[in-house]
């Protein structure tokens, strides 16, 4: 009888080990690589879309990334924390895919992008149409600000922590911070969204 | 003004609670990846994050190889044109140029891209020392301090350009990071009383640090999550006052309000 994915995933059931004891102590690589999966998968997951990952291809930057985990999974030390190490792995793959296999699908996304309506704004808006609108305005940030916004405004990791996954100081980071909410908040005014909807 | 910020806010609050992926697509990636592992197409060749791998050892090293070696080659070349008569080629300037070259050559990503250089934004630390008043260290900020949050095992960087030398400062600094993040850590543990008690050991021995403004919002939420909300108010209160453009603003005026007071 063949296990299913999530039987296969589930090599140490019952903890929450991020790259804890209970990873680093499987002997075999791949069930090590499941315990990181399984932890990570849903941070991994929701950073690529809000890097501005095209949602067609979220899963294949997600797999791209714990592809490179697996290679390099030996030399992970864990004096930090995990999720540093695998943000900055994607946003490496990001980059990559940006050069390489996106360019063409990023401008057809653009153009539909441009076309779209923006999603209304109001107080019972679903959270979609919220997502939706958020990553319409972190499209307008450059790859270093929209990284600090994420990890901190989304993921509430603090400055030090952004430091190290994006390998600057927090000084640097509370800069890009500030730009980032800046440039929001005047996109969201150009953009025409007011408490009462969008224009 | 107001509005596109408290409009932000509100986004914000709504992606926070963002779904999981669905169990389908945890399942349907993890196939993924399991057939690509056994054969399938490779992942892009990027390095793992340098700030806690060894990866990036190997790669200055092969820098540092190659670059040795060429400049050897160039030189002998320059050498061997010129007749053997001239002066060698400056040996200092040859491995900049190698160094920086084969930076590019590297097959995807290179292991500093997306790194800054200082400067390289603006009012990266000027500007900040001017708006956010947390010392006159913050002033001194160079990326020297972000060396020191490297673990000891990370590689010097191949670059030949001179480096401002460590300082004790930048010791002060990692210190003064490390001490943070046992701050959070004891507050993830819910050890309140421990955050509180880091806390106090980062207001002695670090008063005028880089970090001051983490600290004071951190201390906020510990007071605030322990019920003394009376005391996590005034702070707030305070923190608001001294620093009135924070980013940390909106996390210190809510920390108390969904909290049962004890005091």
């Amino acid at each position: 009888v063949s296990e299913s994915a999530s039987e296969r995933i589930a090599v140490d059931p019952g903890t929450n080990t991020g790259m804890g004891a209970a990873a680093r102590q499987h002997e075999d690589p791949k069930a090590r690589l499941a315990c990181v999966y399984r932890d990570n998968v849903g941070f991994v997951h929701r950073s690529v879309r809000r890097l501005g990952v095209p949602d067609s291809a979220v899963e294949d930057v997600v797999q791209d990334v714990f592809l490179v985990v697996a290679r390099r999974l030996d030399e992970f030390e864990g004096r930090a924390d995990v999720r540093t190490w695998l943000f900055a792995i994607a946003m490496r793959v990001l980059r990559h895919h940006r050069r390489t296999t996106w360019r063409h699908l990023r401008r057809k996304e653009a153009l539909a992008h441009r076309e779209a309506a923006l999603p209304k704004y109001g107080e019972d808006m679903e959270s979609r149409d919220a997502s939706a609108l958020l990553m319409r305005l972190l499209d307008g940030l450059d790859d270093e600000r929209r990284a600090v916004f994420v990890l901190m405004e989304l993921e509430g990791m603090s400055a030090p922590e952004v430091a190290e996954a994006l390998e600057t100081n927090p000084n640097t980071v509370y800069t890009r911070l500030r730009a980032a909410r800046k440039h929001l908040a005047a996109s969201a005014r150009e953009l025409g969204i007011t408490k009462r909807g969008a224009a | 003004m107001k509005e596109s910020e408290e409009l932000l806010e509100r986004l914000i609050a709504h992606e926070r609670a963002a779904p999981e992926p669905e169990a389908a697509a945890v399942e349907r990636m993890w196939t993924g990846i399991e057939g690509r592992l056994g054969g399938g197409p490779p992942p892009p060749d990027v390095q793992g994050g340098p700030p806690t791998t060894g990866g990036a050892s190997q790669g200055a090293m092969l820098k540092i190889v190659g670059a040795v070696a060429i400049a050897g080659a160039v030189g002998a070349g320059a050498w061997a044109v010129a007749g053997g008569d001239g002066q060698p080629p400056a040996a200092k300037e040859t491995p900049v140029a190698v160094a920086d070259r084969g930076s590019d050559l590297e097959p995807a990503i290179s292991p500093d891209a997306g790194v800054d250089t200082p400067g390289e934004e603006e009012g990266s630390t000027g500007a900040l020392a001017k708006e956010e008043p947390t010392g006159s260290e913050m002033v001194e900020t160079s990326t020297s301090d972000t060396d020191s949050l490297r673990p000891a095992s990370r590689p010097s960087s191949p670059r030949v350009r001179p480096r401002p030398a460590e300082s004790s400062e930048s010791e002060t600094f990692a210190d003064e990071a490390r001490l943070l993040q046992r701050i959070y850590g004891a507050l993830k543990r819910d050890d309140v009383d421990a955050a509180l008690r880091l806390v106090a050991e980062h207001r002695r021995r670090f008063p005028a640090g880089q970090l001051v403004q983490e600290r004071r919002a951190v201390e906020v939420e510990a007071l605030c999550s322990s019920g003394r909300t009376r005391q996590g108010r005034a702070k707030a209160a305070a923190f608001e006052a001294d620093f009135p453009g924070s980013t940390h603003l909106s996390r210190v005026r809510t920390a108390c309000d969904r909290v049962e007071p004890q005091d």
